[in-house]
């Protein structure tokens, strides 16, 4: 049986097209994902995301605890902070990535995946000591997030005053609700993602639409995220591709001990596994999750996510590959090749935070 | 409701045909262009290729899917429509008419018979 969010009957309403996602039936899109894609980009877009789940981790060794399962570090986190983070197995294959707001000193809220959420649970509850409550709390959040440059504006004038710096969060009373409002998003703009119970954030996306907010599906999610180089579990990161891998080295922290520490150190220091590199076709094409890529005549790896990338106009893919260890850190600029229906077409490899190094290119 | 355009023939594959004289003009319908969303790339044969009734000619990607487009008739291609190249959602925005993609002319006019109504047609989506 599917589950639906809160906002399934909103969908409905704005007309969205429906598909199944981690177990829900969610919006793909309601318009066009091109053209939810582009007011994202420009303007602003509110997605519901209440497939997400939401773990609650406390107790006094909860700190501890989460800094021996996540790559990050818990300890450097203040209150008020969220910190994007990677949940190892002991061979460092990626149980999910996750982002962790520090609620209180003892008190920690953790954003998983949607079809993740159960084996997570699952993963954290089976390591944690005694004296730390973990606790599956998806039932009682809806979400929603606010991206795109004039998501703040549009947010404050439902909301109030946000200030609230990137990675930063807040609890705000709305509607006699209390939500978590955090600076953070998964689209590569600035913007907003909101916890809260059902009625209230339902009202709230309900607020944004009506504030002239474009509502944004699962589509233009994948595709903004992707054109902004950020990682899909299952696409980018599994079991079996760990962060090093995935180039999320920046979200490792060795002054600690975790799950699968020796293996990640070892692929740093010795240059050891695949790389995720980024590719823009030179021909036009459009690379899909598996399609084979190769490097100087021969098979070095697959695409893990490929696409039309609508802001930057330009046919794009993350690819995970072996590489020779002398270019490993040297990468970009040189020719690959992507064989897309039979056809091996010329790529030149590129930053993957697509449009950080391509933006200002345009 | 998507149009369908009377003085059209159609495949179940949702591929139109304009019929005029020995040639025929084919492209994909208002309903396919509609459930493939966002046409941002389209693979189409060349002047001079065969193309032969039932088999696929060429591919129509958008952001979710790629999908193979059918020959109606068989046929040797005349003209292929170059704009979409660079504007594939001339697809989206005007499948029968800017989105036309090539020009056939028919091997067997007879083939024709096979093809649905404009009425066939909006039967079988409405049982879709």
């Amino acid at each position: 049986m599917l589950k639906r969010t809160p906002l399934y009957d909103a969908h409905l309403k704005l007309k969205a097209r429906i598909v199944e996602f981690g177990g829900f039936e969610m919006p793909v899109q309601y318009t066009s994902v091109i053209d939810e894609h582009m007011a994202v980009r420009t303007k602003a877009g509110v997605f519901d995301v209440s497939h997400m789940g939401e773990i609650l981790v406390e107790g006094e060794k909860s700190e501890e605890f989460l800094n021996a399962l996540l790559t990050n570090d818990v300890a450097s986190l203040n209150n008020g902070k969220v910190q994007y983070t990677i949940m190892t197995y002991d061979n460092g294959g990626a149980v999910d990535d996750l982002m962790v707001y520090r609620m209180d000193e003892n008190v920690f809220f953790l954003v998983v995946n949607a079809s993740n959420k159960d084996k997570d649970f699952e993963y954290i509850k089976n390591h944690a000591p005694a004296g730390v409550k973990v606790e599956d709390v998806s039932q009682d959040y809806a979400e929603i997030a606010v991206q795109g440059p004039d998501s703040l504006k549009f947010a404050e004038k439902l909301l109030g005053p946000m200030n609230i710096g990137r990675f930063c969060f807040k609890i705000l009373n709305y509607d006699g609700a209390t939500l978590i409002i955090s600076r953070t998003g998964y689209t590569g703009e600035d913007g907003l993602e909101i916890y809260g119970p059902s009625e209230a954030v339902v009202k709230l996306f309900y607020g944004f639409v009506e504030a002239g907010i474009t509502p944004c599906g699962l589509g233009a999610r994948d595709t903004l995220r992707f054109e902004a180089g950020l990682p899909l579990y299952g696409h980018e990161l599994s079991e079996n591709i760990t962060p090093v891998e995935a180039g999320l080295t920046a979200f490792i922290k060795f002054n600690k001990d975790f799950c699968g520490k020796d293996v990640l150190y070892r692929q740093i220091k010795e240059n050891e596994g695949k790389r995720l590199i980024g590719l823009r076709l030179k021909e036009k094409g459009v690379p899909r999750q598996g399609y084979r890529v190769f490097f100087g005549g021969e098979e070095a790896g697959s695409v893990t996510s490929g696409n039309f990338a609508p802001y930057l106009k330009e046919y794009l893919a993350m690819a995970l590959v072996r590489l020779p260890k002398d270019i490993m850190e040297d990468y970009v600029g040189r020719d690959f090749e992507i064989e897309i229906r039979g056809k091996r077409l010329k790529a030149e490899a590129v930053p993957k935070n697509f449009l950080k190094a391509l933006r200002s290119k345009k | 409701m998507s149009k369908i355009p009377k003085n059209l023939l159609y495949t179940e594959e949702h591929e139109w045909i304009l019929v005029e004289g020995n040639r025929g003009t084919i492209g994909i319908t208002d309903h396919a262009q509609d459930a493939l969303g966002d046409v941002v790339y389209v693979d189409l044969p060349k002047v001079g290729d065969k193309i032969v009734k039932g088999e696929t000619f060429g591919t129509v990607e958008s952001v979710k899917a790629a999908s193979d487009i059918y020959a109606p008739v068989s046929g040797t291609v005349v003209e292929v429509n170059e704009a979409l190249k660079d504007s594939p959602e001339l697809i989206n925005r005007s499948p029968y008419d800017e989105a036309w993609m090539i020009v056939v002319e028919l091997d067997d006019e007879s083939e024709l018979d096979e093809l649905l109504s404009p009425e066939d047609y909006e039967n079988i989506l409405e049982g879709e």
